[in-house]
């Protein structure tokens, strides 16, 4: 034996010895995988196959070569040997890898794609498949590729590429994207090299794959749950308010997500409060999402490369907030091919326009959009709004370029603005501003690194013009981040990410200047300033057994709050009150005032029970530092942030969830099954009668406690054929604890209570159906159980006047909420390679005019007796039409 | 700032409307109320029963009765309150509040003991001018039509005692009632006051020691200025304590339902079941000083048609009444002529 292995390769005098050892058996029908781990065993030879292609093949007793013997069984079973040095390589179909290329391609055509550029010695062949849009050669980020033989795959990265490691061997490549055909393509991988995969646009085809909350293979592979990517082609084509496409309002029809209703801002995911969604665009935090006080989200759906939204399961490189991540990335601009897009709509329109600077090198997306809401106002009937001006725009530009082969940099620009003009004396702006730069720099195909360095900032102000009082309020927060991450991919059943970030956060909790006489003694509170250090390593692994899925990471947090402040000092003996103030600490500019140190474990477990089946674990664990504070059920623009300080510690959200997943048989169905359970420290709530705007001390206002929330969340979706759509049901309780040392900071005596965002029971259903080439016809219907309020329990008569004594905070419920929207789409081309492609669509907002309530409260308006009234928004139906055209 | 916010949310269609609530609640409270001042009594204090909530405009508060009512004050004094009707407990003339006192007030009842905390009667701040001024108030009707309704806005500027005064303000106001359609020898007078507190302030939060504009009341200007109008204002002085139930109160009772109107809450009184101190009683026993001015409104002060009068519509059952014949018909008129009245 020891012979053999000096001169391995020599498969000649191998076969004779094994020959010997092998005729010894005694019997027939050997088996062939022991024959294999006898040769793996006895020689230096490694051996490669899959389990499932040959354990029931045996073979009858046979004397002679040992290659023979190989040959002739793979052969008989549909394989092929490959000897690769000390690699012995069995794989299927191995006809094809020794037909002449000429005749694979008159087999299939152009479908077939042959790599052999650069010779290797390796086992494996590393192939980059570039996914890219077959019109105009750009990159499509989040494309499905998926190798049919082997039952793997990946999915595009920000620069459209999937890499994957094959044996050598011909291989089915299907890759599907949202909105595009689905491509099918052989590819012959014999060496290293590069695969270009072509999409096109499946405007006007019947078999479109067009409705997905989550990427159609990932619902039952890998580990992650609780992740949603959004498909801005179905988001185009859900019916929307005054027919504006708007990717935060349709997050709202996916399970667990819910909203305070129309008019209010952001989303609560599980219960949660908006503000602990964390928004990214580009790798940059968005503070507020709203244009005109929430009806309208102020991202520009046409800028929109990838949405996704994490509910559980939230990888390590994401932080800051504790209940949720909305990652937003930009469209990565064509380097090869411009293009215009014009919207027109009944409130706004908007243009964006992608073009290269420098072909194949550098290109350039920008993009923007423009309301004229006046006509709306002025035909309503409250004097006050008629007389009132709104408008809001937002703007995106982002430039990229390639320097060399092995760096790419990206920087992109956004600005929202808003402002209201109440009857010319008050006016309401806000401004969200993000600039980031991205530089990829790329070592080898394993390892690759990014910078991420930004600056976000929101700010709102209100300008008073009134001739008794003439006023300035502003406040905002300035972010300011730097983040540095690795990715190594030393396999394909390995991905790790790992970083640091550093951000420095600066709140202004709001100015008052008055520019008259100072009328009023408004406090101006002062400044806050917080760093947070975060260093993480995230690792998505999948075991080799081909069934566990795992994705582990740590996150570590260094936060700190810091000077110059004058921090309260109070009685310790009695609530924090003005009364209880003693006195003040005064802390210099940098100085620590309060810091934290946290771990975040995170981990996932997805274990595939059978090619459709499988069932996933999660488990993480959020900090979040900032808090917006609101009195009310919903944010509202005056958005108020507060650090956590001396007397707050950061707020902590403990999350476990557990899900069940399934794909039908012909991948018409994919069924998704959660629950999760939270445990929620340091929340805040408000103290009664106290308010947290313009306060020094927002102490004095602030309770905090603890809460817990629990849930289960069911999707069916239909994701094949002329009916594509899905279905969601959520059931879910949140519930908060607020007990304080003295009564007065005490909630509800101390019991647990409803949460502002409870909303036991939802359900979505989201239709699209294709009634022939050309139109589209989509439908949604939303239920939702009615938001808990403070409500009355008893009137009573004091001073003379009939007053209404309330009931514990949040016991009961404003109505259901429900509503049906409907819309129509018209695509105008019905050629593929047409220059112009314009699309109509014709939607219904609230076909069956239902008064939702947004609100009830306690109040009097016609009698002198307290009355139940119920305050609705959009309380009839909508139609709007909107027309949209794209210019290759 | 804030309410010019309130109107935001209506915007888009937004639409109010009573709504009949899916739950009542079967709690029922014992409701204490009513304050004493510094002027001559008799101060009252009713007792009666909260009713379960529901949008009926005429709510019947069950009285409490046979309560033993007693006002001390700092110094040991014990005034005993009498009931007088059901449920209303009152003072006698003599008892005049002192500035500078604290009062206290004890109820006894089927063996339960309620007292209040006790009630200093601050300072008091004054008024400085009662004034009016004409303004009108626009609405639009369902036809989309723009009304714009003359009014009158009585104001008045108040002067503060210290650099942290609490006060109230509310009016009494008294009417001259002429026979339209027959002369008769005499002119009637009418009564009407405000309920509750029209503005309840602060200087806390600002820098002068007076506050000006503030708005005592708005009145259409109706047949009730026909004549001649002359209103009261009224300023209490309080303590905190009092000022900040009250501002809740009526902070609650203006609520819009807007996302920026602060959440309802539960508001505690002053007074505690001292056998029972969880026990949920409601109602606020007070102590203010009082002050008052009058200003009178004669129809040639304002610039408006003259308002419509019911007596000048003919025909019809029922028209014209009969108090455009005999003022002294029309409800809570009265003859004798009030001591302050001014004829213009």
């Amino acid at each position: 034996m020891v012979y053999i292995r000096q001169v391995r390769g020599f498969l000649f005098i191998l076969s004779l010895v094994l020959g010997y050892a092998l005729s010894a058996q005694q019997g027939n029908g050997f088996s062939f995988i022991s024959l294999l781990d006898s040769l793996e065993e006895n020689t230096d030879y490694e051996i490669f196959y899959k389990n499932q292609w040959i354990e029931k093949v045996t073979y009858e007793r046979h004397v002679g070569s040992i290659t023979e013997l190989l040959n002739q069984i793979s052969n008989e079973n549909g394989l092929s040997v490959i000897y690769r040095g000390r690699y012995i390589i069995l794989i299927p179909k191995n006809p094809m890898l020794f037909v002449d290329e000429k005749n694979l391609i008159d087999q299939y055509g152009d479908n077939v794609i042959v790599i052999d550029s650069e010779p290797t010695d390796n086992k494996y062949c590393e192939v980059t498949f570039r996914t890219v849009n077959g019109t105009d050669q750009s990159p499509l980020i989040g494309v499905q590729v998926y190798i049919e033989e082997l039952g793997e795959g990946g999915v595009s990265d920000e620069n459209g590429e999937v890499k994957l490691l094959l044996l050598p061997g011909l291989y089915t490549v299907k890759s599907s994207y949202l909105g595009f055909n689905e491509s099918e393509v052989m590819v012959l991988a014999k060496s290293n090299g590069e695969a270009n995969i072509d999409l096109f646009e499946s405007l006007t085809q019947l078999d479109e794959v067009t409705v997905s909350g989550s990427r159609v293979e990932e619902n039952v592979e890998g580990a992650k749950m609780g992740t949603n990517t959004i498909s801005m082609e179905i988001v185009k084509k859900l019916p929307s308010l005054y027919g504006e496409v708007d990717v935060i309002k349709s997050v709202i029809l996916l399970p667990g997500v819910s909203t305070g209703g129309e008019g209010t801002q952001g989303f609560n995911v599980r219960g949660s409060d908006s503000d602990q969604n964390l928004l990214l665009l580009d790798g940059s935090t968005i503070y507020n999402s709203s244009h005109l006080f929430g009806f309208f989200s102020n991202i520009n759906s046409e800028v929109i490369g990838s949405a996704t939204l994490y509910k559980s399961g939230i990888p390590a490189y994401f932080g800051e907030r504790a209940s949720s991540v909305f990652d937003i990335t930009t469209k990565e601009p064509s380097y090869t091919k411009r293009s215009i897009g014009l919207g027109v709509g009944l409130i706004s329109s908007k243009i964006s326009a992608e073009f290269p600077l420098i072909e194949n090198k550098s290109s350039l997306l920008v993009a923007g959009r423009i309301s004229y809401t006046s006509w709306i106002l002025r035909k309503q009937k409250n004097i006050q709004v008629r007389d009132s001006e709104g408008r809001f725009n937002d703007f995106n530009v982002k430039w990229s370029t390639r320097l060399g082969s092995s760096n790419k940099v990206s920087i992109s620009g956004y600005r929202s603005f808003d402002e209201f003009k109440f009857r010319s004396d008050t006016s309401y702006s806000w401004i969200s501003t993000s600039i980031n730069l991205n530089w990829d720099h790329f070592f080898n195909p394993e390892v690759s690194t990014r910078l991420i360095a930004g600056v976000s900032e929101y700010s709102f102000l209100i300008n008073g013009e009134a001739p008794n009082l003439n006023y300035r309020l502003k406040n905002g927060i300035e972010d300011r981040s730097l983040e540095g991450k690795l990715f190594w991919e030393p396999s394909t059943d390995i991905k790790l990410t790992a970083g640091y970030k550093f951000s420095d956060q600066s709140i202004s909790p709001g100015t008052f200047e008055q520019r008259d006489e100072a009328l009023l003694a408004v406090e101006t509170p002062q400044d806050e300033r917080l760093r947070i250090h975060a260093v993480y390593a995230h690792n998505q692994h999948e075991l080799s057994n081909d069934r566990v899925s795992l994705e582990y990471g740590l996150r570590l947090n260094l936060y700190q709050y810091l000077g110059d402040r004058e921090v309260g000092i109070y009685d310790q003996s009695r609530s924090r009150t003005p009364q209880s103030l003693e006195s003040t600490r005064s802390y210099s500019s940098g100085e620590v005032i309060a810091q934290a140190f946290n771990l975040e474990p995170r981990l996932s477990l997805g274990y595939k029970l059978n090619s459709q089946n499988s069932v996933k674990l999660s488990y993480n664990r959020m900090h979040q530092y900032i808090h917006s504070l609101s009195n009310s059920s919903s944010i509202t623009p005056i958005e108020i942030w507060k650090a956590s300080d001396t007397f707050y510690e950061p707020f902590r959200n403990d999350q476990v969830s557990v899900g069940l997943f399934r794909n039908s048989k012909t991948g018409m169905y994919e069924t998704s099954f959660e629950i999760y359970y939270r445990k929620i420290h340091n929340l805040i709530d408000y103290k009664n009668a106290t308010t947290v705007f313009l306060n020094s001390y927002p102490e004095q206002a602030i309770l905090s406690g603890d809460g817990r929330a629990k849930g289960a969340e069911l999707l069916v979706k239909k994701v094949k054929g002329r009916l594509v759509g899905w279905l969601s049901y959520s059931l879910s309780k949140t519930e908060k604890r607020i007990q304080g040392t003295f009564g007065d900071e005490t909630i509800n005596d101390g019991k647990y209570y409803p949460s502002e965002n409870d909303r036991p029971h939802k359900f979505v259903l989201a239709t699209n159906y294709q009634l022939d080439k050309r139109l589209q016809l989509g439908m949604n219907f939303t239920y939702n159980s009615g938001i808990p309020f403070t409500g009355p329990d008893v009137k009573y008569i004091s001073n003379g006047v009939l007053v209404t004594h309330f009931a514990e905070r949040n016991q009961y419920r404003i109505p259901d909420y429900h509503r049906l929207d409907i819309s129509l789409t018209l695509e105008e081309s019905n050629k593929k390679d047409k220059k112009l492609k314009g699309r109509w669509i014709l939607s219904f907002y609230n076909v069956y005019g239902r008064r939702n309530a947004y609100s009830v409260f306690i109040g009097e308006r016609a009698t002198s007796s307290p009355t139940a009234y119920k305050l609705s928004v959009l309380g009839r139906m909508f139609p709007s039409i909107s027309y949209n055209l794209r210019i290759n | 700032m804030k309410r010019y916010l309130k109107y935001i949310i209506f915007i888009f269609l937004g639409c109010q409307e009573p709504v009949e609530l899916e739950f009542t609640s079967d709690d029922e409270y014992l409701v204490i109320d009513g304050f004493i001042t510094d002027e001559s009594g008799p101060h009252v204090i009713t007792i009666t029963k909260s009713q379960p909530f529901t949008n009926d405009e005429i709510v019947i508060f069950e009285k409490v009765q046979n309560a033993s009512v007693a006002i001390i004050d700092d110094l040991g004094n014990e005034t005993i309150l009498s009931e007088l009707s059901p449920g209303s407990y009152r003072t006698s003339t003599a008892f005049v509040g002192q500035v500078g006192r604290s009062y206290t007030l004890t109820v006894e009842l089927n063996g339960d003991t309620f007292q209040s905390t006790p009630q200093l009667i601050p300072a008091k701040s004054s008024l400085d001018s009662v004034y009016f001024r004409q303004s009108e108030r626009v609405t639009i009707n369902d036809d989309g039509e723009v009304l714009r309704n003359p009014t009158v806005e009585f104001l008045c500027n108040v002067d503060y005692a210290t650099q942290s005064s609490f006060t109230a303000i509310t009016w009494h106001a008294t009417y001259e009632y002429k026979t339209v359609l027959t002369q008769t020898p005499y002119d009637c007078y009418v009564n009407e006051q405000n309920n509750g507190f029209s503005a309840v302030l602060t200087n806390e939060e600002i820098n002068t020691g007076s506050i000006n504009e503030v708005t005592v009341g708005e009145l259409l200007f109706d047949s009730k200025f026909k004549s001649g109008y002359s209103l009261k204002a009224i300023l209490y002085s309080m303590n905190k304590q009092a000022y900040d139930f009250h501002f809740q109160i009526n902070q609650q009772r203006s609520s819009t339902g807007s996302v920026f109107d602060p959440q309802p809450f539960q508001i505690f009184g002053n007074i505690q079941n001292l056998n029972s101190p969880d026990q949920i009683i409601l109602g606020f026993f007070g102590a203010y000083g009082k002050v008052d001015k009058r200003v009178f409104v004669y129809p040639s002060n304002i610039d408006a048609p003259e308002p419509f009068d019911i007596c000048s519509r003919v025909g019809g059952p029922g028209f014209p009444p009969s108090y455009c014949f005999d003022c002294a018909n029309f409800p809570g008129a009265y003859i004798q002529k009030p001591t302050y009245w001014q004829d213009q």
